[in-house]
């Protein structure tokens, strides 16, 4: 018998599971532009810029993806995480500290702290990539699903050349090339991990959120199976201590054509609005070309890191502002309130686009101080504000579901025939 | 023909009219937007019957169960047509804001409805009936009426 509100909803793990990876995401994501004013972080291996990159990967990206994924799993891939809500809690508590750790232990380096980052990060990445990774396995694949598998593997691997940096930082002596080591771990993390999630998530979202003509299907098929093996054959080659550029390139330029592919797609959209997410997805793909140009000419790594810094983030905020809005409405109405706030109430069409332009505005300045030293600390103004509001968003998208939970009238689902 | 593919291109197709009806709205043209959003829900409720009364009742022949995905899907069924309402109600206030608010979350309910339908349920169907079955099936559902 029908008989209540929760049958879609079963589906879907409980609002707090995801908005709880989101807000501490954003915080993160404020950590990180409060660290962009700290001194060295022309050098890519000083303490400073690997704690920075660190919690922009771990503590901003990783945050997101396993919040995202918690949600979207069985909504992309028909998956349903069983236990989602005391899992993704250890698994939100084990990123946290480890993250924490991890950032502690760059300017302290001591092997209490490698090691507990090893065990909070190695619980929580491990124990999602692989339950995610398994569930995903079992259904009929997309070209979503799949490519969030290789995104999931990729993550896998670069949590795993993480762990053997760390120990190798700790003192234990291995028979392979730290800088090798150190290249595969980037590559599997920029490229496998971060660009492959967002491929995949493009497969699924610019034809459905925008109404655009699909990617094609052979070239949706096998991208993100040729992007993950070119990283593992680049891998394998390192352990014989080879190191072929032209395969890190040929990734880096394989991933370019997709970008041009989405921007293609966006600008064959049905959907005549030019909603600020349009805006932040085209953001993220003509950053990443810009990164490509500047990988291609050598234009210094800060400048590469930047861009593809913006290749992520544009993604997540176009993201976020999808999500959290529908999330808040989604959940309320399905529970019968009338009172669910919609999508523009949670998020204001107004309010994204300020944070659009924050966020560009902080691209905008990190480039101009190549030339200008003090744009560096606007962009970093820039860039930490674009969170707060993010985090505000977020925090209030919530606020306004517990107020309408505890006062909003309530339909009696019960009534329906 | 399979039955993903029939199926498929009526959510596309639905999907197509949408976004003429909120191009519309977002041009204040409410005499447009009422033209297609009529076309929109016609063709939404169309199908939503086919599948109710033809595709649920034989998918659930296969699976033995009328409680599984397709108790979830006549339930979201009723979600969009709960959204369907208020959508009217707010071209026939010409209230904008209100509209293509109600637009992107018929968007996002529509397309996570329609992602677990033809990965799942479309997709299971085309596997396990055979050719003639099928046939049957989509003939079927093109003698359905609103």
């Amino acid at each position: 018998m029908f008989n209540n509100s929760g049958l879609s909803l079963e589906q879907a793990p409980p609002i707090k599971v995801v908005l709880r990876f989101f807000l501490t995401g954003s915080l993160f994501g404020i950590a990180a532009g409060l660290m962009m004013f700290l001194p060295n972080l022309n050098s890519i291996t000083s303490p400073q810029a690997l704690a920075l990159t660190h919690t922009l990967t771990l503590g901003v990206m990783a945050s997101f993806m396993f919040g995202a994924l918690f949600q979207m799993l069985p909504v992309l891939a028909g998956v349903h995480i069983k236990m989602a809500e005391k899992f993704s809690l250890r698994v939100h508590y084990g990123l946290i500290l480890g993250t924490i750790f991890l950032i502690i232990s760059f300017f302290k380096p001591l092997k209490i702290y490698y090691i507990l980052a090893f065990l909070f990060l190695g619980f929580s990445i491990f124990a999602t990539a692989i339950a995610m990774a398994v569930q995903l396995f079992k259904i009929e694949q997309s070209n979503s699903s799949r490519g969030m598998l290789f995104a999931l593997l990729s993550l896998f691997f670069t949590a795993f050349l993480g762990f053997l940096m760390l120990a190798a930082r700790g003192g234990a002596a291995f028979d392979f090339n730290y800088l090798y080591l150190k290249t595969a771990h980037f590559s599997f993390g920029l490229f496998g991990w971060i660009a492959l999630l967002i491929i995949s998530v493009s497969f699924q979202v610019i034809e459905m959120f925008y109404v655009t003509p699909p990617y094609p299907k052979k070239y949706a098929k096998y991208l993100p199976f040729t992007v993950f093996y070119l990283l593992l054959l680049n891998l394998i080659l390192y352990t014989f201590n080879a190191n072929l550029k032209l395969i890190q390139m040929l990734v880096i330029f394989l991933i370019a054509i997709h970008t041009v592919f989405t921007l293609s797609r966006l600008k064959q959209k049905k959907r005549a609005n030019t909603d600020a997410t349009v805006m932040f997805w085209t953001l993220a793909m003509v950053s990443y070309i810009l990164f490509f140009v500047s990988y291609i000419l050598n234009a210094g790594a800060v400048l590469s890191a930047v861009f593809f810094l913006f290749f992520a983030l544009g993604v997540l905020f176009a993201m976020v502002y999808k999500i959290v809005p529908f999330l808040v409405w989604f959940h309320l109405n399905a529970q019968g309130y009338f009172d669910a706030p919609m999508m523009h109430e949670v998020a204001p069409p107004k309010y994204a686009k300020i944070n659009y332009y924050m966020l560009f505005g902080a691209l905008v300045s990190f480039l101009v101080s190549n030339i200008i030293d003090f744009f560096w600390i606007a962009g970093a103004v820039l860039f930490t504000l674009s969170f707060m509001m993010l985090f505000f968003i977020i925090y209030s998208g919530w606020h306004k579901y517990l107020y309408v939970l505890k006062n909003g009238k309530k339909f009696d689902l019960n009534f329906r025939g | 023909m399979h039955i993903s593919q029939y199926l498929t291109k009526e959510h596309r197709d639905c999907d197509d009219i949408f976004a003429k009806a909120e191009a519309a709205a977002a041009k204040g043209d409410f005499k447009l937007t009422k033209e297609e959003f009529l076309k929109f829900a016609d063709e939404t409720l169309l199908h939503f019957k086919k599948e109710e009364e033809q595709f649920f009742p034989a998918f659930e022949e296969i699976t033995g169960s009328s409680e599984g995905p397709t108790m979830v899907m006549r339930y979201e069924h009723d979600q969009v047509r709960g959204l369907l309402g208020k959508m009217a109600q707010a071209i026939e206030s010409e209230d904008k804001d209100a509209y293509l608010s109600l637009a992107e979350s018929m968007m996002i309910l529509l397309q996570q409805h329609n992602m677990k339908e033809e990965q799942m349920l479309y997709a299971m169907a085309d596997r396990v009936l055979n050719p003639q079955k099928k046939e049957e099936l989509i003939s079927k559902m093109e003698e359905v009426k609103l």
